[in-house]
């Protein structure tokens, strides 16, 4: 599998530029940030508890408006909800009053898409997550699985340049997890999937060496960027046990440490 | 557009709605040119339905403004700071004040406003209706807006829903429950209201309006005794029929509505649960109630996409309220200067004396009852659900119904001193009965075991095990119980029965006197502003460090 | 309709799935079953259900201490997804509630049966609680081999649209 991103020279999809965010008045949690990010890049952001990390990712998803600085998509600023990118939660955050197939279809429905194609692009994501037969359920009926396997069909259906993931595994068991790693790497290559750049938060190394071209390595008070990891050199699929992952998730402890 | 439009339910309910609103209109509007000197119903059984129309127009119209309103105050006061500080501390003040004591100044109000028409009448009865039912409602809107999942709420902005789609998607189903819940409390609350507000008489005028609960209230006070059975039946029948057919489908649609994870919701609705088995129930709910639900949920969504667009005049609402509490005092300020005392007001200290002794004995005998009846129902697995679900029914037929029995007592010859507490127990008892059931039922199971490991029985297992974990809700019940008494003072102190008056001394009689008898207004204020005054004491100083004591000591964890 | 319907193991479908991905990529296809906790994460006790789901499915072998993927398992494991819907939808057709469900639905006149009947025929043989989890098992495996649909407002199961 040939990482999408080693296509010559992408542009910048992403740009951060001196991002702070302050609690109350006096108090800096996260910042100065400065963060580019290539388009059809899988890019991740480790670090501890409290380094911030998805307090950035709501930044650049617009539900959270920094403090100081600026967040461009394309080059431009963003001022409202980023409508380019789309977001996965670890709480998987459904509407619990809407079946699968509605569920999927909430970011469509507000971007004004009649109800045909509405539920044609709904059930074809519904279909590439694997969670057809589903359609009809309510959430409630699930499995955890089952359900971020939904808020992941709910963020591809509309289509997003970016794809934004704020610990989408860490509340699935380890054997799902696994299963939907694959998934998202699978999608991410597929021809049939719109969306080529991804962000994932996440507080496992192991799982951002085993996804990422990048790793962007956070530290917390406040949250700044500590080091950073290019990845592209490593071959995919990156199994665990592969001796070269090893030694990469061993040298991205130490940073961390 | 080219495209057709889909055909909506809602459009097509809208139109039926609007067209019996103006039937009904039309007709109270000729009515209302009647005269009002001669008050009396026509007493014929058979105008009975009618009546019972007429009532549950003005319920339905009180309720609908409750809930809407309901909806744009809490979703204001849970959004944005500004308005949630002046909303939270006015609904909390007004929500304690005894409501039938302002309902003589809103009569003059409305009157004048209509120059003296029915309408103007009609009008001060649905808004004594609306204030009885608003304030639970606008409380459950605002706590199930700030206890919604961060993640979720984040979603819907994330995903782009606005205007009215972030009101049919996320903000209506959120607050369903628990307007559901409140509903029927509020529902309980028109009723009561509802049977005092249909014969109104300021000074010397008297006006009467036709309904169910002036055909009751006439019944009772000619002395007929048929009648008033028959009524009693109709309105008995009308709730309990409410519950089978309206409620309970609506609870069960209104399952999908809960969030797994949080287990504090408001309570669960267990009659749903036992009315869930009927199968004529569970039709309805499918055919007929679940339909309507989302079509409602679609409409009310779209309306209030319109108003949220144009977001200013919100502010301009949440500034009213505290405004015209500020004319009123204003008002009241001027009733004083402008006149020499009354001699009646000096009565008062007693008068607030006497009535609070029979509140506090209200609340007292309430939870002294309540406590040992929730335990035993709560002992008893088999009858438990069903009986919860009879206490719910039970509880939501208004008290003022239970008015007939108090004057048969009288007759018989209890003093009127005690009928005034047996009276206003028919109210306060409910809400502690409730309350405490409630969370006699919610007793961990394992608690339950370690206590009888331990060897706790009976009379020990109660003071050790039963009471702690019932506290925190007999205080709810409690608070409630207090607030609903004063009302019931101002119902029960002075009576009009077979055209005799029974009276006992009190702020209730007093006020009472003054609005239907002499008609001075300095009176009514003052009594008004003295019982609001202590009411308002009591609960700063009394009921809210208890509750937060206790709700601190006797917390169940999760 | 007399025999006892054998109950289902709690596993979710998904971890049912993640198991065989598991056991495909281990060398041999095969592993101790007392290992397989530790590298997952699990205690063996967690694993059980799904193991056991895997093993009633016919997609896994239990032997002498050793788990090992059957030639159903390891075809299904390496399928893509409709096939591998089909294939699975093929398994489930062997479990008796998840077949008599589909019979029941197959048989009846609008295509659709009542749920409560199957709650108060489980209840015969489990407890409440137990009756409702085992109809919910059912139609999570139920859903992903598309042998059937469930509406949740009728409370009905149906046929899902081929």
């Amino acid at each position: 599998m040939a990482s999408p991103a080693s296509v010559a020279a992408p542009a910048a999809l992403l740009r951060l530029e001196g991002v702070e965010q302050f609690y109350g008045q006096k108090i800096r949690i996260l910042g100065p940030i400065d963060l580019e990010m290539r388009e059809a890049e899988f890019l991740s952001l480790v670090g501890p508890s409290g380094c911030g990390k998805s307090t950035l990712l709501r930044i650049v998803a617009g539900v959270l408006t920094p403090t100081v600085g600026t967040v461009r998509m394309g080059g431009r600023p963003l001022k409202d909800v980023n409508t380019r990118a789309a977001m996965v939660f670890q709480s998987f955050a459904l509407f619990p009053w809407l079946k699968v197939v509605d569920n999927v279809a909430v970011g469509l429905e507000s971007r004004g898409l009649p109800p045909r194609e509405r539920l044609k692009k709904a059930q074809k994501y519904i279909d590439l997550v694997g969670l057809s037969g589903y359609e009809r359920a309510y959430p409630r009926e699930l499995s955890r699985g089952m359900k971020q396997l939904v808020g992941l069909a709910r963020a591809l259906a509309v289509e997003p340049e970016l794809l934004c993931m704020d610990e989408p595994f860490s509340a699935l068991d380890v054997l799902t997890a696994r299963t939907m790693r694959e998934l998202v790497l699978d999608l991410w290559a597929s021809p049939v999937v719109m969306t080529k750049s991804i962000l994932l938060v996440t507080h496992s190394i192991e799982e951002a060496v085993a996804m990422s071209d990048r790793v962007v390595v956070l530290k917390a008070n406040p949250g700044r960027i500590a080091d950073e990891v290019d990845l592209r050199g490593l071959p995919r699929p990156r199994r665990p046990d592969l001796p070269q992952v090893r030694e990469t998730v061993d040298r991205m402890y130490a940073l961390l440490a | 557009m080219a495209s057709r439009r889909p055909a909506s339910y809602s459009v097509d309910l809208g139109l039926i709605f609007l067209i019996g609103a103006v039937v009904v209109g039309l007709h109270l509007g000729r009515s209302s040119l009647r005269p009002y000197d001669a008050p009396e119903l026509d007493p014929r059984p058979a105008l009975l339905p009618l009546y019972l129309l007429y009532s549950l127009a003005r319920l339905a119209v009180a309720y609908l403004l409750a809930v809407g309103l309901a909806l744009v105050t809490g979703q204001l006061a849970a959004r944005s700071p500004f308005a949630r500080r002046l909303i939270l501390p006015t609904l909390d003040v007004l929500q304690s004040v005894p409501i039938l004591g302002f309902f003589p100044l809103a009569v003059g109000f409305f009157i004048g406003i209509f120059h003296g028409s029915a309408l103007g009448v009609e009008m001060a009865a649905v808004f004594l209706i609306f204030t009885s039912m608003f304030w639970n409602l606008a409380f459950g809107v605002y706590e199930s807006l700030i206890t919604l999942p961060e993640e979720l709420a984040l979603a819907a902005g994330q995903f782009g829903l606005r205007g009215s789609l972030r009101w049919t998607r996320l903000i209506l189903p959120a607050v369903v429950p628990s307007l559901l819940y409140n509903s029927l409390v509020s529902w309980a609350n028109g009723w009561y209201f509802l049977i005092a507000s249909e014969i109104i008489a300021v000074g010397p005028a008297r006006y009467t309006l036709p309904g169910l609960g002036s055909y009751l209230a006439q019944a009772v006070t000619v002395g007929r005794n048929h009648e008033t059975v028959l009524a009693l039946g109709v309105l008995i029948a009308t709730t309990v029929g409410m519950h089978l057919l309206l409620w309970g489908p609506l609870q069960i649609w209104a399952e999908r509505f809960h969030f797994e994870e949080s287990g504090d919701r408001p309570r669960t609705p267990r009659m749903a649960r036992v009315l869930g088995r009927s199968r004529l129930v569970r039709w309805l709910t499918r055919t007929v109630v679940a339909p309507a639900g989302q079509e409602a949920i679609a409409a009310a969504g779209k309306l209030l996409g319109m108003w949220g667009a144009s977001g200013w005049w919100g502010g301009a609402f949440a500034l009213l309220l505290p405004a015209s509490l500020l004319v009123a005092v204003f008002k009241l300020y001027g009733l004083f200067v402008s006149r020499p005392a009354s001699p009646e007001l000096a009565g008062i200290p007693v008068d607030l004396l006497l009535s609070l002794v029979r509140v506090a004995l209200g609340v007292v005998v309430s939870a002294a009852v309540s406590i040992p009846l929730a335990w035993a129902l709560a002992r008893s697995t088999r009858v438990r659900g069903a009986a919860m679900a009879v206490i719910q029914i039970l509880a939501s037929i208004p008290a003022t119904a239970f008015f007939p029995l108090i004057v048969i007592l009288l007759r018989w010859g209890i003093g009127m001193n005690a009928a005034a507490v047996l009276l206003a127990l028919t109210t306060m008892f409910w809400y502690v009965l409730f309350n405490v059931a409630g969370a006699a039922y919610a007793i961990p199971k394992q608690m339950d075991e370690a206590a009888l490991g331990l060897g706790l029985r009976g009379r020990r297992y109660l003071r050790r095990v039963f009471v702690p974990a019932v506290l925190p809700s007999l205080i709810t019940g409690c608070v409630t119980a207090w607030g609903a008494g004063w009302n019931a003072m101002i119902l029960c102190e002075y009576l009009e029965a077979g055209r005799r008056v029974y009276q006992v001394r009190g702020i209730g009689a007093t006020l009472d006197r003054a609005t239907y008898v002499t008609g001075d207004m300095q009176v009514v204020a003052a009594s008004l502003a003295s019982m609001v005054l202590l009411i308002i004491l009591v609960n700063r100083s009394v009921w809210d460090p208890v509750y937060r004591r206790v709700a601190e000591r006797y917390k169940m964890e999760a | 309709m007399a025999e006892t319907l054998q109950p289902l193991p709690h596993a979710p479908i998904g971890m049912v799935l993640g198991l065989l991905e598991h056991l495909k990529d281990t060398p041999g296809g095969k592993e101790d079953l007392y290992k397989l906790g530790g590298p997952l994460g699990y205690e063996l006790d967690d694993l059980l259900p799904v193991t056991e789901a895997a093993k009633r499915l016919g997609l896994v072998r239990i032997a002498a201490g050793d788990i090992e993927l059957t030639a159903e398992g390891r075809a299904l494991a390496a399928a893509e997804e409709p096939e591998r819907k089909q294939r699975m939808g093929r398994c489930l057709r062997k479990l008796s509630l998840i077949a008599e469900i589909r019979r029941a639905v197959e048989r009846a006149a609008g295509g659709r049966a009542s749920r409560t009947l199957f709650l108060e025929r489980l209840q015969e043989g489990f407890s409440e609680a137990e009756a409702e989890r085992q109809l919910s098992t059912a139609l999570d495996w139920a859903r992903y081999g598309e042998v059937f649909d469930f509406d949740p407002d009728a409370e009905e199961f149906f046929l899902p649209p081929a």
